[in-house]
């Protein structure tokens, strides 16, 4: 078991992935259970570094045996509902509020282009310059890397496209000079997973079979909704909330992809 | 300066991890400091700005690095330290939110480093595995439960033997260790007598017995009841418990008590005894006692093993057994209670709660001549058909797993007895009850409160038929046990029961009622 | 035998940690002993197969 915080339970599957055990649906992501139960009054303490064992549907610690068994997970596909109502206006209302509201430290800088000094921000700049988006995984602060949130807003933003309404999108974007190199090197991007750790390899891997975590799905389905400034500010509220930088650094790489796309 | 931490599969959230940073770089002297995680890519820009110079074991994408850089080294340094201390108290902080209650071993002792015994009474399919962690953790165990397995039983007492811990029992309810009475276990007198038992009940009654002649123990240690009995078990607690009281400068007289031992198991301990180099007193429950040994003394029954150990720790020679009624006393007594019963009552009917004490009692009255039956016999001619049906004399065990399968031990709760004696009571045959009342820890607050009452109804049933039912009964326990001894004894005799200072005594008195209740119709 | 461990034990305090019967603690207690008594579960919700394997793991 490799983290235990008030709200979600970490554990390393052997296959090299990472599961989440959280005690609310807003928080999942793929790869995690929602079992309420287990925070409400453990019946016993779970410590990092503790092996846990998965038997069918129970998950078996050395004081915890907690029944997995019909407990919601997560699959995080994207439907066309969540990105009936999207569209270039939208995106540059997110973008201002995303920069207005989020907090300076992972890659956000990349969306400023005057921002200099912050080395992370340099060579994220540096990779997409030169059209490798797999140069950014495993990069930066926060416990699971800026560069790996960013990269899952980038597939986030693919999926979005694929699933919105402008089917002709596709075909103007391939027109247009883009910040975000097309096609993605997805081939490329799966060989860099072991470049990071096992939070950001299970989040890219997740990703890159289409599957996102909660507070993205969530964000693109209320930015839909949205029906103006003060609906989207409050959508990046709730998404900056998430992590330290990761909510941020999602929608870096969502906005970046989309720009000139949408 | 530039200096690197790295923590090892760290995994810490990312607010966490950034508060960190944040605190980090507010320390003096500290010009820039990263808290990332050890990928590839943050890995090559904390060298390209001289970080992990010349270094050639590089952490992993799961460990956690710190990079500070500052001026003067020591506030580099402290600030490292700092660091590690953050991370550290976040770690043990994690799920603090809940009250920490310890739900195994491992939590137990993180708050209780010091602890050295474990007392464990969790059920027997569990036990054994918990009895085995704490011995791996070098603690002592008491190991109450039962239905434990004669293979763990072995495989528990070699651990133990090898690490040199005590490993009491399974199906150990007894044990005095430095004075304080653990599980099943009276307030005795502190003095120069050290016991090892297989035996609960009768190390118990022992120890009682010892404190009412003056003496005092040192230690008690329980071995749990198949340690000589199963010649697998080869009697290893035991020999470890005299080895220990052998070097032990407290305890100037060895006692050892168990019930019929398998041979070998038997001769091991004898010799081990002779080695001890102190006077030693043995009692093989049901076995005549054999010829002294040098200065080891064989003992016939639990009261006068107790004698026998006080005169020894006195230095002296162990006289005659000590009686609290002269010959001519019990007869006078045994008289009196035979003369009013009816011609029908003829058996004795033991009713016990104590197994050894039913033991002493059986063996005692076979040693007269009478036949006895019981749920503890072993021979066919002594087995009942049913155990809840008395045939003949009998003597019972209610402590046997046959009667307190879904009740509790009849040492806890008196209303498994009780029912009984109102059975026997009802059955005209019965001429005598005898009963086993044991005070202490873990034994009921008032056992002779509602046991008086059924005394009472039942010898007024039998009255009422024209015959007249007689009641003999011991208090095992001390003044000191919180259940009062002497307001119990006086509970009982008010009840017209006739109270005896030891179940040796009880079941004496009982053997002169029967006889004299036999010669009657002669 | 080496039986110092136990002479150790004859000399000091006696600190106890009780797993099973809460009385046993609550007696230990009013004998003025140091004692911590646990809320002991049955490990792995009771399931042998999974006890066994959490054994396997804690000798690695």
């Amino acid at each position: 078991m490799v983290s235990a915080h008030s709200s979600a339970v970490n554990v390393l599957h052997s296959r090299g992935l990472l599961v989440s055990f959280v005690q609310e649906t807003r928080a999942m992501t793929t790869l995690s259970v929602c079992v309420p139960a287990l925070f409400r009054k453990p019946p016993g303490k779970l410590s990092p570094g503790e092996w846990v064992l998965f038997d069918g549907h129970r998950m078996v610690a050395k004081d915890v045996a907690v029944v997995l068994l019909g407990r919601p997970t997560w699959q995080g596909k994207l439907l066309r509902a969540h990105v009936k109502g999207l569209s270039a206006w939208k995106l540059s209302l997110l973008k201002r509020a995303l920069l207005i509201k989020a907090r300076d430290g992972g890659l956000l800088g990349l969306l400023r282009t005057d921002q200099r000094g912050n080395p992370f921000v340099e060579k994220a700049r540096q990779g997409l310059r030169h059209t490798t988006l797999s140069s950014l995984v495993g990069l930066g602060p926060g416990s699971t890397p800026s560069g790996d949130d960013f990269i899952t807003g980038v597939l986030l933003g693919e999926e979005a496209l694929k699933q919105g309404p402008a089917a002709g999108a596709k075909a103007v974007a391939e027109n247009q000079k883009t910040v975000i190199p097309w096609p993605l090197e997805k081939e490329a991007l799966g060989a860099a997973l072991n470049r990071t750790n096992d939070a950001g390899k299970t989040l890219l891997w997740q990703a890159l079979q289409g599957n996102f975590p909660g507070y993205l799905i969530e964000m693109l389905r209320s930015l839909s909704a949205a029906e103006g400034p003060e609906d989207v500010a409050r959508v990046v509220e709730r998404s900056v909330s998430c992590g330290e930088t990761s909510g941020a650094d999602a929608l870096t790489g969502f906005l970046l992809f989309l720009q000139g796309r949408l | 300066m530039k200096k690197v931490l790295v923590r090892k599969n760290a995994y810490y959230d990312s607010v966490f991890l950034m508060l960190a940073a944040k605190a980090v770089k507010r320390l003096p002297g500290i010009q820039e400091a990263a808290v990332v995680m050890g990928t590839d890519v943050n890995l090559e820009l904390l060298k390209g700005i001289g970080f992990f110079s010349g270094e050639t074991a590089l952490p992993k994408p799961n460990d956690l690095v710190i990079a500070i850089e500052g001026d003067p080294p020591e506030a580099v340094e402290e600030a490292c330290r700092i660091a590690e201390e953050t991370l550290k108290k976040k770690r043990e902080r994690a799920g603090e939110d809940q009250e920490y209650q310890p739900v195994s071993l491992d939590g137990a002792l993180k708050i209780l480093p010091e602890a050295n015994l474990v007392v464990i009474s969790v059920p027997g399919p569990y036990a054994a595995r918990e009895a085995r962690r704490a011995l791996k953790k070098g603690l002592h165990v008491m190991l109450f439960s039962d239905h434990v397995s004669v293979e763990d039983e072995v495989d528990l007492k070699e651990r133990a033997s090898e690490k040199g811990l005590l490993m009491m029992g399974p199906d150990c309810g007894t044990a005095i260790i430095n004075g304080k009475p653990i599980c099943f276990a009276n307030v005795v007198r502190r003095g120069g007598i050290g016991l090892v038992a297989a035996s609960g009940s009768g190390l118990q009654e022992v120890t009682c017995c010892i404190d009412r002649m003056e003496g005092g123990i040192s230690q008690a240690l329980g071995t749990g009841g198949r340690d000589l009995q199963d010649p697998r078990v080869r009697g290893r607690m035991m020999l470890l418990g005299i080895e220990a009281l052998k070097h032990d400068p407290e305890t100037r007289v060895i006692v050892v008590l168990s019930k019929p031992p398998a041979e070998e198991s038997a001769a091991a301990v004898l010799s081990r005894l002779e080695e001890t180099g102190k006077p030693c007193v043995v009692q093989f429950l049901g076995r005549k006692p054999l010829e002294r040994r040098g200065a080891v003394w064989f003992s016939g029954n639990l009261e006068e093993t107790a004698a026998m150990a006080v005169a020894l720790s006195r230095g002296e020679t162990p006289s005659p057994p000590f009686r609290s009624l002269s010959e001519e006393e019990l007869s006078r007594t045994a008289e009196t209670e035979a003369a009013n019963m009816s011609r029908s009552q003829r058996y004795v009917r033991g009713l016990f709660a104590g197994g050894t004490l039913a033991l002493e009692t059986m063996f005692l009255f076979e040693q007269e001549g009478f036949k006895i039956r019981s749920n503890m016999a072993k021979g066919p001619g002594q087995a009942l058909q049913s155990p809840h049906r008395s045939e003949g004399h009998t003597l019972l065990d209610l402590g046997d797993d046959v009667f307190t399968l879904g009740r509790p031990h009849p040492m806890i709760d008196p209303s498994l007895r009780e029912e009984r004696i109102a059975q026997e009571a009802a059955d005209s045959e019965t001429a005598l009850l005898i009963l086993d009342v044991v005070l202490g820890y873990g034994a009921h607050e008032d056992p002779c409160g509602s046991l008086a009452e059924s005394i009472g109804k039942a010898k007024a049933l039998v009255a009422a038929r024209g015959g007249y039912l007689s009641v003999v009964a011991s208090i095992t326990g001390t003044e000191k046990d919180f259940q009062n001894r002497t307001e119990q004894k006086k509970k009982l005799e008010s009840a017209g029961c006739l109270v005896m200072p030891s179940n040796t005594q009880a079941a004496l008195l009982a053997v002169h009622i029967m006889k004299k209740a036999a010669q009657r119709w002669m | 035998m080496d039986v110092k461990k136990i002479h150790e034990l004859f000399g000091k305090e006696l600190k106890v940690i009780n797993l099973g019967l809460a009385s046993f603690a609550e007696n230990l207690r009013k004998e003025k002993v140091h004692v911590l008594h646990m809320d002991w579960r049955p490990p792995a919700g009771g399931n042998k197969r999974l006890i066994s394997l959490l054994d396997k793991l804690d000798q690695r």
